[in-house]
């Protein structure tokens, strides 16, 4: 196991977020945690971040609990893309994507030959090579998202993070992203977490679906095993078809309707 | 093929990088030699105007000339202490623009001010036996002031607006004493109204003394910090994930803004609008990037100051007028011009 939660509890004031959750990960497996809105994912993706701390349980990453680990010693194994972020409009590609070595980076914070080499290839990797020297305010959605996982990338991590990465882009480059998940996860064996709104998206491109319902995990299985009609109803609360995309050897849903209460 | 291709990218590459990099570098002589000039600007005009020939002179080789006497005690201490106040105004409004995400934030906002000249009011009205202690007040107020702020707005780390938001309370709140202090004592308000406008006339060798250690210290951490500047602009989860202590980060830089803003405030009372100001210039002029920014900040502040000063002692000589008054009026049309022509796309 290359990550482990458990027992993961969360309160914010008196409101319970995240109840007694567990989760295993594979090294190399695509995961993702899917659920209606408000019920903890993006909690869970902060804490698994060391971004939160819970108040109950503990994360390990290859079998160490992260709660005291240096944070450029977590950043060197763990890449996190959060979904709120800024950056100056007049950045280059190339600069923010060699932010993604300050980990590895010794106190004189200097970009050595070798950094240079990996900023290059993280940013090959990811198709962002042409951009290098455009700024950032310049790229289109897609571009822009692409060039912050070549970040993540530099940090040359174990596993990496996603929060919603697909969310506010257009369907071309919906596509584009969760490709590059599945190339990066393929050739490089990278193992990857993330949090999806798009079952159809999560179910396409995963290995293994978590679903976290009323604070809890309320499924977990395989990714093309687990949709089931009582599965849709019972964690996002609706009825839909379920049938099987022939091209891609997975199944895929339609909704038809919001069930009452 | 392929090797030929990736050599392309490369030299392509490797050529528009140097560009880039070279007009940085362009644009930071440039600065650098508006620097000089307002530097023997100033030295040179007065009350008697000296040639820069003469300059050279008084201060190398002849010293016993009315020349020396004047250059070397009364303007030199002068114009190097308005430097020193500009760079440390300039970069502390640059370090709060970037940690607090906000391009409003200046050393006011943190306190620096309403601390400052709440405590060297203080001092002045009820204890005026004490004046020479309101520099130390001063940045005593600063510190003290930028510390409550923080304590105030922490809950569970510290989210910039809340510290914005803390700060204006907190000001409008010491702001209310020192109101109130003036109102009492309406008979000693004369002697401290010069602290607040802000003012370098009479400002000679011991104010640069007291002023060059913490300026330089502060410059010098400040220079550090530029790359853990540029990450934590980039919100606080991506900094973290990066591997960077985002709460401890952003207490020394907080704490450093103040300590550079407060040692000017000591020393030259309350001059507004460099904080904001010059790092707003200078992020127009070379970009965001703290790597060039906080030079170009330093830079600029030290020649906006000279400069101001200079005019703000010449133009109605022998009256002087109060060096935030000329930055105000010279400075915000300036602003404002650069602004615009930005939009248009020439800068």
């Amino acid at each position: 196991m290359i990550l482990t939660v458990d027992g993961i509890c969360m309160k914010f004031k008196e409101k319970v977020i995240l109840d007694n959750v567990n989760l295993s990960v594979e090294k190399g497996e695509v995961v993702s945690i899917v659920g209606p809105n408000g019920c903890g994912k993006s909690t869970l993706l902060k804490i698994l971040s060391r971004n939160l701390s819970p108040q109950k349980g503990n994360v390990c990453l290859h079998g160490k609990s992260i709660k005291h680990m240096k944070p450029k010693d977590l950043a060197k194994k763990l890449a996190f893309l959060p979904q709120s972020r800024s950056v100056s409009s007049d950045f280059s590609v190339e600069t923010l994507v060699s932010y993604g070595r300050y980990p590895h980076l010794g106190f004189s914070n200097r970009l050595k030959a070798m950094d240079l080499e990996i900023v290059d290839w993280a940013m090959d990797k990811t198709r962002v090579l042409e951009l290098r020297n455009r700024t950032v305010n310049t790229l289109s959605g897609g571009e822009a998202q692409r060039t912050w996982i070549a970040m993540a990338l530099a940090q040359r991590p174990d596993i990496l993070l996603l929060d919603e990465p697909t969310t506010f882009l257009d369907i071309s480059f919906q596509l584009e992203v969760m490709e590059l998940i599945k190339e990066l996860n393929q050739t490089l064996g990278l193992t990857i977490i993330m949090v999806l709104h798009d079952i159809n998206q999560a179910v396409r491109y995963s290995h293994k679906i978590y679903a976290l319902k009323n604070s809890t995990i309320s499924h977990h299985g395989h990714a093309h095993q687990i949709l089931s009609h009582q599965f849709l109803s019972g964690v996002f609360n609706i009825d839909a078809d379920i049938f099987t995309d022939d091209k891609n050897n997975c199944p895929y849903i339609i909704p038809q309707r919001v069930k009452k209460l | 093929m392929e090797t030929a291709k990736k050599l392309n990218v490369w030299s392509l590459k490797n050529s528009k990088f140097s560009l880039i990099l070279n007009r940085k570098l362009a644009i930071l002589f440039f600065l650098a030699f508006l620097c000089l000039g307002s530097l023997l600007f100033s030295i040179s005009k007065g009350a008697l105007d000296i040639t820069v020939g003469e300059v050279y002179r008084a201060i190398f080789i002849e010293r016993n000339t009315v020349n020396h006497q004047i250059i070397w005690n009364v303007r030199l201490p002068r114009t190097l202490v308005a430097g020193l106040v500009g760079i440390c105004l300039s970069l502390s409004g640059a370090i709060l623009q970037g940690v607090m995400r906000n391009p409003l934030a200046a050393p006011n906002i943190i306190g620096v001010s309403s601390g400052a000249g709440l405590m060297a009011y203080i001092i002045m009205i009820l204890f005026p036996s004490y004046y020479y202690l309101v520099p130390i007040g001063a940045f005593v107020g600063a510190l003290l002031a930028t510390l409550l702020i923080y304590l105030l707005a922490w809950k569970d780390g510290i989210q910039p607006t809340r510290m914005i938001l803390a700060g204006v309370a907190v000001s409008s709140f010491l702001s209310a004493w020192i109101n109130s202090l003036m109102i009492f004592f309406p008979d000693r308000v004369v002697g401290v109204i010069g602290f607040m406008v802000g003012g370098l006339s009479t400002r000679t060798w011991p104010h640069f003394n007291v002023l060059w250690p913490y300026a330089s210290l502060g410059i010098a951490i400040t220079f550090l910090f530029s790359k853990k500047l540029n990450i934590l602009t980039l919100g606080d989860e991506a900094a973290n994930n990066l591997g960077i202590h985002v709460e401890r980060t952003r207490l020394i830089l907080i704490a450093l803004a103040s300590l550079l803003a407060g040692s000017a405030v000591s020393v030259v009372g309350l001059l507004g609008f460099v904080g904001l100001i010059v790092p707003h210039t200078a992020r127009l002029l070379i970009g965001s990037d703290y790597r060039y920014l906080f030079p170009a900040t330093a830079i600029l502040g030290a020649t906006t100051v000279i400069f101001c000063d200079t005019i703000a002692r010449v133009i109605l000589s022998p009256i002087e007028i109060p060096v935030g008054i000329i930055m105000s009026l010279l400075g915000a049309p300036f602003f404002l011009y650069l602004l615009r022509e930005r939009r248009r796309g020439i800068l």
